[in-house]
């Protein structure tokens, strides 16, 4: 047991590895670090370790499993036969530290291009494009990378039709890639090639500051805001031990709700223009401008406001938040039932997702769905239920689960979603606590000013903390929470540094995506698109 | 009129040429092309003759519809196709012709209505009472042809 | 005079309204989606529509290397062409029409099917994936769609006794084809909607499953006439429904020309409302429901009309 983060932590060995890992549920994170700048967290003489993370859905519970690998020479075993969602996992592993899996089918380069020279996450790899030497670009060199990037079909006969769809298309959402085999209009299989929107936000955790990461966070699921922060924090929490004041926990409740309407909004207007209509996506947006009102009356900002801070949030709550919040409250549910009559009712749109990428319980458990994907399969799943955080406990909701788990269910789950969401707003506009919206620990902010003045010993450690950041004690913790794709975990590593030794960012979009060839093969590219619609994915989110 | 009139020499010139051009093209589609020509220029033949029910249909069911089948077709068959034709003069000039025509048709449609139209209920007239037995054996064919698709169809 | 009066206005007329769609159906796009759209140059943000236009002149008409060129140039021509040669038969008021054919509808679905042409063919001649497929989904729409399209109207024929339109609007004189044609209404706007390639039936260009469709490596003045080609076939379907259906010229009162463009001006915008609401059907599914429900009522409804007549 993990005495930070109260996660069941075991080293296994390459031999016990897989007898330990099947007796899990859920394959939920598979990860590595570079071991060999440590010097206070050193578990082992290793040059890495692998972190493998396991979620019981019953109790929502998470386990640990680390390997110890000598060096980089080490064949580490696959466990892609135990979980199939392990590959994308093992793959990343591979790109990022350079790893090799035997017995893994498909070992090669997710995030990177297949040029690309080292493995970005290894502490020899420089971090900064300026340490690289200077870039450049000859008309060789990029015909040469554009061949690289070239899919050449291997011969296998019959009349097959090759499709690249993006990395530029308008169903995409992004710069997502996927190459098709179709036969006439019906889709044989399914490359997904990602990686373009790769912003190393993992190797930038390692040269930020705890607090200056903070705006990056907002940028992994650009659509949900503060939702990141929230991640990312609560792991920092618990390194740092900290207990959170009452009114700072309900004031990012209520911000994580809205910034879960607000991409949801996103969501289902993109959604039903995948599927080619036009006009819901206006009237969305316009609802969601209405939502960021409230935030930037609060934050300051609007789609990234890095407004949580270590221990709380930036600022008390503005005069008049209630009357704004209010006016939302009132405001959305009509509008909400509108969209019922408008897009869930139309007899088009049900035609084009009932049945269209269905996938029961059982296959999302094993490809290591969560969030609205595995609720729609009827599965109810809610890590604010199952194991709350941030005050979750505290509020009413109900977590909507349907049953087909095809398009139009994922849909239903998200739509009803935001009206548990407009619920558990009202609650916190109902029962604000009041008190300090920050916590009074040393890591979470300086000592109080007017001490400074008095005391040198006080005063250093404001100069410290303001100039450096915290330094969070050595050992590592995890966190994960209900975020609007599905869940979201930070595992972070302190080596007792002013910033993280390592930081690894599970997101909901990339097992999701891995998905996509079991859903998609045998229909058609308009299926594709509602498919691809109905998983809400985001490009950052899935290549950080 | 005294012999065959000049638009039905040009549509007839046309119509052998572009059939001729239909057979002998390598590429399937452009062969198809020549072939929608040619039924055009029928189309426009019938015109001549003052059969304009029978040139409605003609451009309705033969190159309207069934030519677009058979375009459907090749193309579904053949997605991948040879290098483009640098040559452009013939299709080109072939072209022309068929708009100059149109063009020329335009004032002179007066003359057309002119000429001896037959009437559409004569044609019906015809149809249905003199030749009535054949339109319904031609019709019996046509539901044999459609149920062996449909059995076919199903695989 | 008037033999010249007329084709000039008939040619003239639909590309006008036409252009001016451009502007109006963005503006009307804009009131059902609560915001503005083009409002700022001149009167309501008319100027738009000559800004657009000398930006379309000016654009860089680009043929693509591996297109096969006399078809990819050939192709938007087709789309004009068909589109004004159709308005050839339309009648605006009694004897003001180019061609008062006796086989005016005939002509009328034969011009669209052969419409068809242009959309297959720029589909294939770009040789480009997206492209071929878009013309691949259009060729099997069409095909199924003018089958309809032709039945759902013979109903009106049969009601006139001819398919001379003019005529075809006089018998509407007591009553509008809409009351007795209901059905044949419906058959004939859904397949409108399919002819037209407008929402819920572009699975021909469907931006966000084949980024342009047919029209993907098009510029310039070429992809502004499939743009200005795709209103033209939108008036053009109006003008025809306001005269099968909505007694052409004839209104309560002072009849006249007014009325044919009014009912075909409310009959664009219910164009411009279908596109703002529905979404857009699967390839699979449009071709089965043409065939498999609007083909069985159109050949009902052409039964019931006849044995109603034969009574």
């Amino acid at each position: 047991m993990n005495p930070i983060d109260s996660i069941n932590t075991e080293w296994v060995t390459r031999e016990s590895l897989a007898g330990k890992a099947a007796e899990h549920e859920m394959l939920y994170d598979i990860t590595a670090v570079d071991e060999t700048l440590k010097t206070k967290l050193k578990e082992h003489e290793g040059d890495f370790t692998l972190v493998y993370h396991f979620l019981s859905l019953k109790d929502g519970e998470f386990s640990r499993l680390k390997l110890p690998i000598a060096d980089a020479q080490t064949q580490v075993p696959s466990l892609t036969s135990e979980f199939k969602n392990a590959n994308w996992y093992e793959r990343e592993v591979f790109d990022m530290f350079g790893l090799e899996f035997e017995g893994h089918p498909n070992l090669c380069r997710i995030l990177m291009p297949e040029y690309w020279k080292g493995h970005p996450l290894l502490k020899t790899h420089p971090a900064r494009a300026t340490e690289m030497g200077q870039y450049q670009l000859s008309d060789d060199k990029q015909d040469w990378l554009q061949s690289v990037l070239q899919y050449k079909p291997k011969e296998e006969g019959g009349d097959y039709l090759y499709l690249n769809l993006g990395p530029q298309h308008p169903g995409t959402h992004g710069v997502l890639r996927l190459i098709l085999k179709m036969e006439g209009e019906i889709i044989r299989e399914i490359i997904p090639d990602i990686g373009y929107h790769h912003r190393g936000a993992e190797k930038m955790g390692e040269r930020q500051t705890w607090h200056t990461y903070i705006p990056y966070t907002d940028r992994i699921d650009y659509l949900s805001g503060v939702m990141n922060n929230l991640a990312y924090l609560l792991s920092v929490e618990k390194l740092a031990g900290m207990e959170i004041p009452a009114r700072a926990q309900t004031i990012r409740v209520m911000l994580c709700e809205l910034f879960r309407i607000i991409s949801h909004l996103v969501w289902y207007g993109t959604f039903v223009q995948d599927l080619g209509a036009m006009s819901p996506v206006f009237y969305m947006f316009t609802d969601r401008e209405r939502a960021f009102k409230i935030i930037e009356g609060i934050t300051g900002g609007r789609m990234h406001p890095s407004w949580f801070r270590i221990g709380g949030v930036a600022h008390d709550l503005p005069e008049g938040w209630r009357e704004a919040v209010q006016e939302f409250l009132d405001y959305l549910p009509a509008r909400l039932d509108e969209y019922d009559d408008l897009v869930m009712k139309n007899p088009i749109l049900k035609a084009r997702t009932q049945g269209i990428g269905a996938y029961n319980s059982e296959e999302a458990i094993e490809w290591g769905v969560t969030g609205p994907g595995l609720r729609a399969t009827g599965f109810e799943f809610d890590l604010r239920k199952a194991k709350p955080y941030s005050g979750y406990e505290n509020f009413v909701f109900d977590v909507p689960t349907a049953h087909r788990g095809d398009c139009y269910d994922r849909a239903v789950v998200r739509i009803e979603e935001m009206r548990q969401s407009l619920k558990i707003i009202k609650q916190c506009l109902d029962n604000m606590p009041s008190g300090a919206y920050k916590s009074d620990h040393p890591l979470a902010m300086p000592p109080p000013k007017d001490q400074t003045l008095i005391h040198i010993e006080t005063l250093i450690n404001h100069f410290v903390n303001t100039t450096w950041g915290p330094v969070m004690p050595a050992g590592e913790a995890f966190h994960a929470i209900e975020a609007t794709k599905g869940t979201n975990a930070y595992y972070l590593q302190s080596d007792e540094g002013t910033h993280s030794y390592r930081t690894r960012i599970r997101t909901p979009s990339f097992p999701h995506m891995q998905m996509l060839p079991l859903l998609a093969v045998g229909t058609t590219i308009s299926d594709l698109m509602a498919i691809l619609g109905s998983m809400d994915f985001v490009l950052a989110d899935l290549d950080r | 009129m005294l012999g065959p009139s000049v638009l039905f020499s040009v549509s007839a010139t046309l119509a052998v040429f572009s059939t001729l051009m239909a057979m002998i093209s390598r590429q399937a589609i452009h062969a198809l092309l020549y072939f929608i020509l040619s039924l055009l220029s029928l189309s426009l033949i019938l015109f001549d003759l003052g059969a304009h029910f029978a040139a409605a249909l003609e451009l309705l069911i033969y190159a309207g519809a069934i030519m677009v089948l058979f375009l459907f077709v090749v193309m579904l068959l053949n997605p991948t196709q040879e290098l483009p034709r640098k040559n452009l003069w013939l299709p080109g000039s072939l072209f022309v012709a068929f708009l100059a025509e149109l063009i020329w048709l335009m004032p002179g449609k007066a003359s057309l209505d002119a000429a001896q139209v037959i009437n559409l209920s004569e044609v019906w007239v015809l149809l249905f009472k003199k030749y009535g037995v054949l339109v319904e054996l031609s019709s019996f064919l046509l539901l044999a042809g459609l149920i062996a698709a449909y059995r076919i169809g199903r695989k | 005079m008037m033999t010249f009066i007329i084709p000039i206005c008939m040619l003239l007329g639909p590309v006008t309204i036409a252009s001016l769609l451009v502007w109006g159906e963005r503006r009307l796009l804009a009131l059902f989606q609560e915001r503005y759209g083009p409002n700022r140059l001149g009167i309501l943000g008319i100027g738009q529509l000559p800004a657009d236009m000398l930006k379309m002149f000016f654009k860089q008409d680009w043929i693509p290397p591996f297109a096969d060129k006399f078809v990819f140039v050939l192709a938007p021509a087709i789309v004009m062409a068909t589109a004004l040669f159709s308005f050839m038969v339309v009648p605006i008021a009694p004897g003001f029409v180019v061609w008062d054919s006796d086989v005016g509808l005939l002509l009328f679905l034969a011009l669209s099917a052969l419409g068809a042409y242009a959309v297959v063919l720029a589909g294939w001649s770009s040789n480009n994936k997206y492209s071929l497929l878009g013309g691949l989904r259009a060729s099997g729409q069409m095909l199924a769609y003018e089958v309809f399209m032709g039945l759902s109207v013979m109903g009106v024929a049969a009601r006139a006794g001819s398919f001379n339109l003019t005529r075809i609007v006089e018998s509407q004189s007591s009553c509008w084809n809409i009351v007795p044609q209901l059905i044949g209404f419906v058959i004939f706007y859904i397949a409108a909607l399919a002819e037209t390639h407008r929402t819920p039936f572009d699975l021909a260009e469907a931006e966000s499953e084949l980024v342009a469709g047919f029209h993907s490596e098009y510029s310039g003045l070429k992809f502004g006439m499939f743009f200005v080609g795709e209103y033209i076939g939108v008036t053009l379907m109006s003008a025809m429904m306001a005269v099968l259906f909505f007694g052409g010229w004839q209104g309560p009162f002072w009849s006249g020309p007014w009325w044919f463009i009014l009912k075909t001006i409310l009959l664009i915008m219910s164009f411009v409302l279908v596109r703002a609401t529905f979404p857009r059907a699967r390839y699979d599914q449009l071709i089965l429901l043409g065939w498999k429900y609007l083909f069985p009522l159109a050949l009902l409804n052409l039964l019931i009309t006849g044995v109603v007549i034969l009574w």
